[in-house]
């Protein structure tokens, strides 16, 4: 009897030589979630994760200011698989594996430039901005009559789709809207993009860092880990004090104590979550100078919500779109089951005066990137989690259940005030944001076993 | 107005870049803060694209800009603190220093170009940052002090964490 045997893709007898739900002990309405650490570190997972969610679902893949003008083009990856994103004549912007169809060999070289046709340096084969093979070597004598070169056409990334400056691709054609998938998550970008009538910009200077854990470890801390600032980034929070005794020195946006000021951490399905909470110094962002203005366009509430709460926004599973200490991009994707690649941008208004500019760019320096003093140490707390996990057992689960009693299914009363559909919230600090997280992990790595599209 | 360098005055412009890198690695934070003026600039941009580095630290991203001492204070008290995770415990670092070219030298001020190496052992990984740095000095009550750094890094990929302790 191994006929059923036989016609099974591989893939599905890989996700089911895992029992993925019992990688947790899910028990919200008891306070309780617990998540099995192998999930770090089994790189089967780390493939299907490959397959299943970067490959299988929306990833964040740029900004659009990174292709300002018609043919520029930038080289990035979705997952391992290596990709540009190009502007065609047309303003469009198309994105493809980055690979000559003929014997695979990389098509663009450098992390960004400006062409209309991509001619390959092996054998010459020429693409354009469409993809479209538009010059072969010797057609003629080498391919039968009927051979056409669409058979060669460059692969596309299937679904790109641009949410108020935000592109995300798709390698999967078989996906709901980007604004479907964002659901009320998009609010939290709208609140950015209001803020400048000219648009944002990324600022010249994208840099990067590794770290050796799992990406998940970066996936969780941004998507609302409220309980671990006071403690692994208390060194920075001493600085910021030192600072506020210095005349003249561009202060640190204080988020100390976060769960004694007014906030929430909200969860808005399809994994994507959220954290917010009033800043106590709001008159130290560059945005704060917009207020007046902002409050005329938007009304009190939501130039509130622009300038001077603390919002930070996870959209499964690889962007961070932060606006809070600084405000920023930052991106991320495994390397392997134990190395993660995060990106950062600097997101700028693109007309704002000289003072903001510095303002802006000393803040986001100062916290964030490798070079800065808060992401290295979140870095070095993922390399500890990726080391303690390798002594995972079965009875080695983390505890992931901070504020899941008390935690609102559907919308708290300021969601509801401001009209943005939740999943769930709960206090600063609410784990839940990692539950909702996996919940959306599990949907995705199920789905190829269960047939489902969505 | 560039004066013509005497032996004497060309060792004791790279004895102090020597110095203060051979201090971050022996840990001794004071003595090497001491080798900086008040006003230091310091400055390590970050990389527009393979072969252009960012150039107006006020428009433009730099992974490090600061201008004072007390930036760079801030600094060295974050990582001996022993809150830093990233910091605690501390890297072994070993720096080398080469191709010193004094670039213009006037009897009281001075710019230094050299290529620096730093190879680091943390937590049983080992792994190295390299690149340029111009040193402008400045003769400050008899003794050569570093008021600008400008820094860049030809492998900007951080591991885990870059900080001056590396540089
Ligand atoms: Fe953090």
């Amino acid at each position: 009897m191994n006929a059923p045997m036989k016609s099974r893709r591989y893939q599905d007898a890989e996700s089911e030589m895992l029992d993925l739900d019992a990688l947790f002990d899910r028990r919200p309405d008891e306070g309780i979630y617990r998540v099995d650490r192998s999930i770090y570190t089994d790189p089967a997972i780390l493939a299907l994760e490959i397959r299943h969610i970067f490959e299988g679902s929306w990833v964040f893949i740029c900004h659009e200011s990174q292709l300002p003008n018609p043919y520029d083009f930038i080289t990035t990856s979705i997952g391992l698989r290596p990709i540009f994103v190009q502007r065609d004549g047309s303003g469009q912007i198309n994105a493809f594996i980055n690979a000559c169809t003929h014997r695979g060999a990389q098509l663009c070289r450098t992390a960004q430039g400006n062409r209309k046709f991509h001619a390959c340096t092996y054998h010459g084969w020429t693409f354009d901005a469409a993809g479209k093979a538009i010059w072969l070597q010797r057609t003629e004598q080498g391919y039968s009559e009927s051979f056409s070169s669409d058979q060669v056409a460059l692969e596309p990334v299937a679904r790109v789709e641009n949410y108020r400056g935000f592109v995300f691709g798709s390698l999967n054609p078989d996906v709901p809207s980007l604004a479907e998938h964002l659901g009320g998550a998009a609010e939290f970008i709208d609140m950015l993009f209001d803020q400048c009538p000219e648009g944002w910009t990324v600022l010249p200077g994208k840099t990067s860092s590794i770290y050796h854990g799992n990406w998940k470890l970066m996936l969780e801390n941004g998507g609302g880990d409220g309980l671990h600032p006071d403690y692994a980034h208390k060194s920075i929070l001493g600085v910021a004090n030192r600072k506020t005794e210095r005349a003249g020195a561009i202060q640190t946006m204080q988020i100390d104590k976060m769960h004694e000021k007014v906030g929430r951490q909200w969860t808005f399905g399809h994994g994507h979550t959220g954290i917010w909470f009033n800043f106590p110094n709001p008159e130290d962002r560059p945005i704060y100078q917009q207020k007046e203005r902002l409050t005329q366009t938007y009304g009190e509430t939501r130039a509130t919500w622009m300038t001077s709460i603390f919002r930070n926004l996870s959209v499964y599973p690889n962007l961070h779109m932060l606006d809070q200490m600084a405000t920023l991009i930052r991106t991320f994707r495994p390397i392997s089951v134990d190395k993660t690649e995060i990106t950062f941008y600097c997101l700028a208004p693109k007309v704002e005066s000289p003072a903001e500019r510095v303002r802006r760019l000393r803040q986001y320096e100062e916290f964030f990137m490798g070079s800065g003093m808060g992401t290295p140490d979140d870095n070095a707390e993922f390399e500890y989690c990726h080391e303690g996990a390798k002594g995972a057992s079965s009875a080695g689960k983390s505890f992931i259940s901070f504020g899941l009693h008390n935690r609102i299914v559907g919308q708290d009363e300021t969601a509801k005030t401001l009209g943005i559909p939740l999943e769930s919230s709960g206090l600063i600090g609410y784990e839940g944001c990692s539950m909702s997280q996996f919940d959306e992990w599990l949907r995705l790595m199920k789905r190829a076993t269960q047939g489902a599209t969505s | 107005m560039t004066m013509p360098l005497t032996f004497e005055a060309f060792q004791q412009l790279t004895g102090v870049i020597r110095e203060q890198a051979i201090a971050l690695d022996e840990q001794r934070w004071d003595d090497w803060q001491s080798f900086y003026t008040d006003d230091i600039v310091f400055w390590l941009p970050a990389w527009v694209d393979e072969h252009t580095l960012t150039s107006d630290p006020f428009n433009e991203v730099s992974m490090i800009y600061f201008a004072g001492k007390a930036a760079l204070s801030d600094r060295v008290w974050r990582f001996i603190s022993g809150t830093s995770p990233a910091s605690t415990p501390l890297p072994r670092t070993s720096h080398l220093i080469g191709s010193d070219l004094v670039e213009s030298f006037t009897g009281d001020h001075a710019v230094v170009n050299c290529r620096w190496h730093t190879t680091v052992v943390r937590n049983g990984r080992t792994w190295f940052y390299a690149g340029s740095c111009r040193y402008t000095l400045r003769l400050e009550a008899g003794n050569w002090r570093i008021a600008e750094r400008y820094i860049t890094l030809t492998n900007d990929q951080i591991e885990t964490a870059l900080d001056i302790y590396h540089l």
